[in-house]
């Protein structure tokens, strides 16, 4: 499937020329980006730690876990929404950047694990869940975002 | 004593985690590639601007 | 006086080896940012977390006081990491960080934020036995904790608007600007006209 249409459109969208002719608006647009990723990276290691013993041991983790899905979704499509916009400016760069590729390719398989592994899994009493188990979901989920936000930075520098 | 209704969901949940187990796995293994190929990459970019004493 | 004192200790830092060697190696600098973004996930995020539920919004099973304790520490660990990549990222490119308007904003800013956290604390001691369960805290501590994310969300777009050159001093500005950014020799330059 190649997606060079879609680039192409966002290229030359309304939303191009907003992003390509104002950077302040870009600014700000990218301050919410940092902030749906500091909303998203805070539930997903006060959750992941949780799982790890590393942090809210005298809370339980169904509960911890619980809390963050709202949150994590909510940081989520703030990332989402303002991503779009933010490669608006530079989207033909983008489907030419090996670096963008990698990113999208680590956030579809982040957002799948999330919904499809991570959240089912855990709904259920942590007690029947092998503690290894837990521990390498946990680690992975902070594997996986670590990359999705390293390699979005590195996109800037590629 | 754990009811039937509990321990039907926890033996139907036992494929689950296999299933998650092997997930897990298999994305982190793709991670530790991706990035053994990125340090790589750095590495030779550092040899061609600094080595051979050049 | 001061912009000229900071002016100076800009040229000094610029002048050192280590200076130059941050800001034209190949990788250094860009991983010393790296870092600095991606630790707002540290920092930030367990800020997010905690205003939140100070908020009422999450977490409001849990204590106020548990979600306050308990995620301090880590946040403290990511507040330091920022703050000696943020050092790092200064000392690669010090005379035109210090006379940038939005890193003077930023910092200004950063020190409010800082005040806020202690009244914050202060407050919240005083009186997070009588409201410690309760799903949403009382109103001042509400406002203490939009006016957390609010001032930090202007530390991150200042933060990145510092890339921006609108205001730089090589431009052509009013005095007030040049006042603002530190731009001593434009200032002068503006008085002998």
């Amino acid at each position: 499937m190649d997606l060079y249409p879609f680039f192409d459109w966002l290229d030359t969208s309304m939303l191009a020329d907003i992003s390509k002719a104002h950077g302040g608006v870009f600014a700000v647009v990218q301050m919410f980006h940092l902030l749906g990723m500091s909303i998203l990276g805070g539930m997903v290691l006060v959750g992941d730690l949780r799982l790890l013993n590393v942090v809210m041991r005298d809370t339980p983790s169904e509960i911890v876990i619980e809390n963050t899905h709202k949150w994590f979704s909510i940081g989520l499509a703030t990332m989402i929404i303002s991503g779009i916009f933010l490669s608006s400016a530079v989207s033909l760069k983008l489907y030419y950047n090996e670096m963008f590729w990698a990113k999208m390719s680590a956030l579809a398989v982040g957002i799948a694990f999330f919904y499809l592994v991570r959240r089912p899994l855990l709904s259920v009493p942590h007690e029947g869940i092998k503690p290894g188990l837990l521990k390498l979901m946990a680690l992975t989920s902070i594997a996986i975002w670590f990359t999705v936000a390293a390699s979005g930075r590195w996109i800037g520098f590629s | 004593m754990k009811s039937e209704a509990e321990r039907q969901s926890s033996s139907s949940h036992k494929p689950r985690q296999v299933i998650a187990t092997v997930v897990c796995v298999i994305v982190l293994a793709s991670l530790a590639w991706f990035w053994s190929e990125q340090v790589k990459e750095v590495i030779e970019m550092l040899e061609l601007a600094y080595g051979d004493g050049a | 006086m001061l912009n000229e004192w900071l002016l100076s200790l800009a040229r000094f830092l610029d002048a050192q080896n280590w200076s130059t060697q941050i800001h034209e190696s190949i990788y250094l600098y860009a991983w010393i940012e790296t870092t600095h973004v991606l630790t707002l996930m540290v920092f930030l995020g367990m800020l997010f977390v905690i205003d939140l539920r100070m908020l009422g919004l999450a977490f409001s099973n849990v204590r106020a006081s548990t979600i306050a304790e308990r995620l301090d520490k880590p946040m403290m660990i990511g507040l330091v990491l920022m703050v000696i990549t943020g050092v790092l990222l200064y000392f690669a490119i010090p005379v035109r960080t210090t006379q940038s308007l939005w890193f003077r904003i930023k910092v200004v800013l950063i020190v409010f934020a800082a005040v806020n956290a202690f009244a914050f604390r202060a407050r919240m001691q005083a009186s997070v036995s009588t409201w410690d369960t309760d799903p949403t805290p009382p109103r001042h501590i509400r406002m203490g904790a939009a006016a957390s994310i609010l001032l930090w969300a202007g530390v991150v777009v200042t933060g990145r608007t510092i890339a921006y050159d609108w205001f730089d001093c090589h431009k052509e500005l009013p005095y007030a600007i040049y006042w603002a950014a530190g731009c001593v020799d434009e200032m002068a330059a503006f008085a002998s006209e």
